[in-house]
């Protein structure tokens, strides 16, 4: 082997990846070739230093950080997270209304009973009032009904409505979050 | 993946979050080590390496196990380092500038090599100032080849690159290294 030894297959000579024949030649080339043979002990350093570099370690408590972090993620509560996700889209239509509010006060939005646009505004309005008055008669209808104690006043009445909306709740976390999460998890 | 990596991460999907610790201290020092190179700041890299464990750990259920959980996280950590250095410059190191800046060692070159001169002037300490200077192109297939001991398609996983990419990287990151060591050597000897 007459011209030099491309640094690229110092690599393979050195990994053994090379045929036998490749490897002898290099062998002879090395032996005799002191240009090439400073370019592999050059390699062979850079090699061997890079691989003996020291590791960098992490702070104390390291550890402990990320873990706090991961293990608070894995038990956040499914209802927390509810409420969460519920709070994010009530204020989102606070923003809307109040948006929708000053549109029709600076009169960008018109609510003239003559317009086309107004009027269809206003009945869209006037639907979704009434939906929600009526939904809020029939579970204030229910709630009496069904749990008299909801509405019962003393300190038994109170601590028993206290107690029953947190054992509602942990229940539903328990059971039903966990189901519902089992279920998009398969999605 | 081992078998032991492979029954931590089965236990922490079936919800034991604590087994999820001995990934943690078995990655850390080596994900520190590369955050370090890539940001050039130790608490910065801190951050990120934090970051890199409990994202890997919050897309736990994303991760098909084909591969060493060790080179996923590589993965998200130098996704993360790369954009914080994005975010600090607008242009990435460009290869060609480097190239054409560097000096070439002739291939007839009859000169000592880098372990003599280094033996001469104890400057061993200066490859690692070296691997810092690199463009990060070539800097991150070094540093996970030789200090994260990663095999060439783990390389390309983490930096999403076809493996001829990362040999050619590879190899022109270590002759860069090579030449700039020989010049600054050169340099140390005529100044002595």
């Amino acid at each position: 082997m007459n011209t030099h030894i491309p640094p690229e297959r110092f690599l393979e000579f050195v990994d053994g990846s090379l045929g036998s024949q490749d490897r002898k030649n290099i062998e002879d080339h090395l032996s005799s070739c002191r240009s090439c043979r400073t370019a592999f002990n050059d390699f062979q350093y850079l090699d061997r230093t890079l691989r003996d570099s020291p590791l960098q370690q992490t702070s104390r408590g390291f550890s402990g950080r990320v873990m706090a972090r991961v293990i608070s993620k894995g038990k956040e509560p499914f209802t927390f997270r509810m409420l969460t996700g519920l709070a994010y889209a009530f204020a989102m239509l606070i923003v809307l209304v109040v948006l929708g509010w000053v549109f029709v006060v600076t009169g960008v939005i018109g609510l003239e009973t003559g317009s086309e646009g107004g009027s269809r505004i206003q009945s869209v309005m006037d639907a979704t009032s009434s939906t929600l008055a009526t939904t809020l008669a029939l579970a204030t209808t229910w709630i009496r009904e069904y749990i008299p104690f909801f509405f019962g006043s003393g300190s038994v009445g109170i601590t028993a409505t206290i107690f029953g909306v947190v054992l509602m709740l942990f229940l539903f976390d328990r059971i039903v979050g966990w189901r519902i999460e089992g279920r998009l998890k398969q999605f | 993946m081992t078998d032991n990596e492979s029954q931590i991460i089965a236990s922490v999907r079936s919800g034991n979050a604590r087994a999820y610790a001995v990934l943690v201290d078995r990655y850390k020092d080596r994900a520190l080590t590369l955050a370090i190179r890539l940001v050039g700041n130790r608490d910065e890299a801190e951050e990120l390496v934090q970051d890199a464990f409990v994202n890997a750990y919050r897309n736990l259920e994303q991760f098909r196990g084909d591969a060493r959980f060790g080179t996923w996280l590589h993965r998200i950590l130098y996704n993360l380092c790369m954009t914080k250095v994005s975010r600090r410059r607008e242009r990435p190191d460009s290869l060609d500038s480097v190239e054409n800046g560097a000096s070439v060692i002739p291939q007839d070159y009859n000169g000592p090599s880098i372990q003599e001169m280094v033996e001469q002037g104890e400057l061993v300490g200066m490859i690692e100032e070296e691997i810092d200077r690199l463009p990060e192109t070539l800097r991150t297939p070094i540093l996970l080849f030789y200090v994260q001991e990663m095999k060439y398609q783990e390389v390309a996983e983490v930096m999403n690159l076809p493996m001829g990419t990362v040999k050619t990287y590879l190899h022109r990151g270590r002759n860069l290294l090579r030449e700039r060591m020989h010049a600054k050597l050169r340099n140390e000897v005529a100044l002595s």
